[in-house]
């Protein structure tokens, strides 16, 4: 019932008890100065009467003024809710009376909790998001890859239907030659074989020639024997007209006269004789020659044509061999013909089956590309509602709002000594690995801590411009943590050093009212989302 | 000149002999064997002409080419006698060839 407040303002305070003391006093006096007792008494009791209303009237006032700032801190609390401040909220109503504190945070825990999930429920649907995102870019690359390998496979298998189309037409055509060929050799096999009977019969008309040439020869050694009987008996006939002669010479007159002139005529006619004889001796002679050269010529005739019978037939068997040699690769063209053309169907069925699949893997990285719109969409939503969910601080490792804070906290007391402040941050850094940078602006020296995550600066290094006489006020986590007069969360920006999507989580420092110093912290959407 | 001169061929060489000196003309076959080669188309036996002398004699030749009536002898001088057989009477041209003519058979067979 009495609790330490209610004692605290009920009891006497001093300048009541000193009122009692003073009119006591006076009352004493005038007593001792003779003063009517009465008088003083009554002051005395009135002051008694004062004194013991006093209490009531202080109770009263404190009572009052204590409404009146618990009003004012519950206001406080309240503002500080309306501002989703929850830490302080709760830090003001906790020195609310139990009659304000306990409904109050009855009505805060709830909404500490609910918003505490909705912050860590953001963190990790932007996380998930962030991962369909991926995974949805992932997959739509890959469908695109897939659907321009598809396309590539696809002109590569038109070209080899094509290029397939050309060797069956050239096959077509190889199968064409090959039984002209064929159709060639046969006929030249034939006219190999007519001309091996040519030869033949030739042959046979050249061993007849020669047969006949060998009579007409017998015939003419027949005659030169006639001949040489005629010769011999022109000869004897000779003989006998000299002989005739000789006795005709030997006789004297008239008989020997006609005996002489039978015998000159006889030997005139016997020189006839011989002389026909002789021309028959040349002519049968160069008919003779001339046999025998026949004879001669066809027996050279007939081992030429024995010799050009045994070269047709050779070529014949060659031609044969050729014939037969054309007629296999006439059915091997044929049969490479079937083939390709068999490949050349297969191939264009292959192409219009491939052109079927690249049109549907297209639909499939159309909608993988829509997908992944959606997904950035989504993901981009998340992140709405999680930069949304950031909106109230929270004593939760998931409010970069009171990150900030608390960082801003623990670093008031170094702002002074900028060494041990970025010492400091270095330590608040390797806490954190979701953030890239965190700077501490220092209005009054003109001069900004800054620290980054050491291999992120190992690719950008911070020029000295940054630390020395730059000024932020036009940044927006500068101008919206001097506004707030709070810690506060940035839209997302891009990076300077990762060149990725990041916040920036600002806290300000205030003294006497002024501000001096605004503490940033980027944090890295992606790795804060996933981490 | 000088008429009746039986022109025969011996030895490669035309003779003439007086007509009166030969009897008569026959052919006769003598069987010659031929050491080496045979000729083609002649037999072992050669059948040669041989003249009937009128003095009984004979004598082989190659043959008789006629009987030549007239003939004009031409008288050869000692330098071309030597080279004659004894008994020529000279020579004398018939059909353009030289023909020596014999006084007498025994000359001829030194030929």
């Amino acid at each position: 019932m009495f609790d330490r407040h209610t004692l605290r303002t009920t009891m006497p305070t001093a300048p009541v008890v000193l009122a009692l003391l003073a009119v006591g006093l006076v009352i004493v006096a005038e007593a001792r100065s003779g003063s009517s007792w009465r008088s003083s008494a009554a002051l005395l009791v009135a002051a008694l009467v004062g004194a013991a209303a006093l209490p009531a009237v202080r109770r009263s006032f404190a009572l009052r003024t204590a409404k009146q700032a618990d009003r004012v801190r519950l206001v406080a609390s309240l503002d500080e809710l309306a501002a989703a401040d929850l830490v302080r909220a709760k830090a003001i109503a906790a020195d609310l009376p139990p009659a304000l504190s306990v409904p109050l945070g009855e009505a805060l825990a709830p909404l500490e909790v609910l918003a505490s999930r909705i912050q860590s429920s953001s963190v990790e649907v932007a996380g998930a998001a962030g991962a369909v995102k991926r995974i949805a870019s992932e997959l739509a690359a890959g469908s695109s890859e897939q659907s321009a390998s598809v396309v590539e496979i696809t002109a590569a298998m038109e070209e080899l239907a094509q290029t397939a189309t050309q060797i069956a037409g050239n096959a077509e055509a190889q199968a064409e030659l090959a039984r002209l060929g064929e159709a060639t050799g046969n006929e030249g096999a034939a006219a190999v074989g007519r001309a091996v009977a040519g030869v033949e019969r030739l042959r046979e008309r050249i061993a007849a020639i020669a047969k006949r040439s060998a009579d007409l020869e017998r015939r003419a050694e027949e005659i030169f024997g006639v001949l040489a009987l005629v010769e011999d008996i022109a000869r004897e006939t000779h003989l006998l007209s000299l002989n005739a002669a000789i006795e005709a010479a030997g006789e004297a007159g008239d008989v020997g006269r006609r005996f002489g002139e039978v015998a000159e005529e006889v030997r005139r006619l016997s020189g006839r004789s011989r002389d026909a004889a002789a021309s028959v001796r040349r002519l049968l002679e160069e008919f003779s020659t001339s046999i025998a050269a026949t004879v001669e010529a066809t027996s050279a005739g007939g081992r030429e044509a024995e010799r050009v019978l045994l070269r047709v037939t050779a070529t014949a068997g060659a031609i044969t061999g050729l014939r037969d040699a054309l007629v296999e690769t006439a059915a091997a063209a044929r049969e490479i013909s079937a083939g390709t053309s068999e490949q050349r169907t297969a191939s264009l069925q292959v192409v219009q089956t491939l052109r079927e699949a690249s049109s549907v893997v297209q639909q499939i990285a159309d909608g993988l590309r829509g997908f992944s719109g959606a997904a950035r969409d989504l993901e981009e939503a998340a992140v709405s509602v999680q930069l949304l969910a950031q909106g109230f601080r929270l004593d939760s490792p998931s409010s970069l709002r009171h990150l900030a804070e608390s960082w801003a906290t623990e670093l008031r007391p170094l702002l002074a000594s900028p060494d041990a402040l970025e010492r400091r941050l270095e330590s608040l850094l390797e806490e954190r690995p979701d953030v890239e940078l965190v700077f501490v602006n220092d209005r009054r020296r003109q001069r900004t801590a800054i620290v980054g995550q050491p291999a992120l600066l190992r690719l950008v290094p911070i020029p000295d411009e940054i630390r020395f006489g730059r000024d932020f006020s036009d940044r927006p986590w500068f101008r919206a943590a001097a506004a707030e007069r709070r810690g506060i969360v940035t839209s997302v920006m891009t990076s300077i050093l990762t060149n990725e999507k990041v916040v920036t989580a600002a806290a300000p420092f205030f003294e006497d009212g002024e501000l001096v110093a605004v503490l940033g912290i980027d944090v890295n959407l992606e790795r804060w989302t996933s981490g | 000149m000088t008429a009746g001169f039986l022109i025969v061929r011996r030895a490669g060489a035309l003779w003439g002999l007086p007509a009166a000196q030969v009897a008569g003309i026959e052919r006769v076959e003598r069987a010659e064997r031929l050491e080496g080669a045979k000729q083609a188309g002649e037999d072992s036996a050669t059948r040669r002409l041989e003249l009937r002398l009128a003095d009984g004699g004979s004598l082989a030749v190659d043959a008789v080419l006629t009987l030549a009536g007239e003939l004009r002898v031409q008288p050869v001088s000692a330098r071309l006698r030597r080279f004659l057989p004894a008994g020529s009477a000279g020579l004398a041209l018939l059909a353009g060839e030289p023909v020596v003519l014999m006084a007498g058979k025994d000359e001829v067979f030194h030929v």
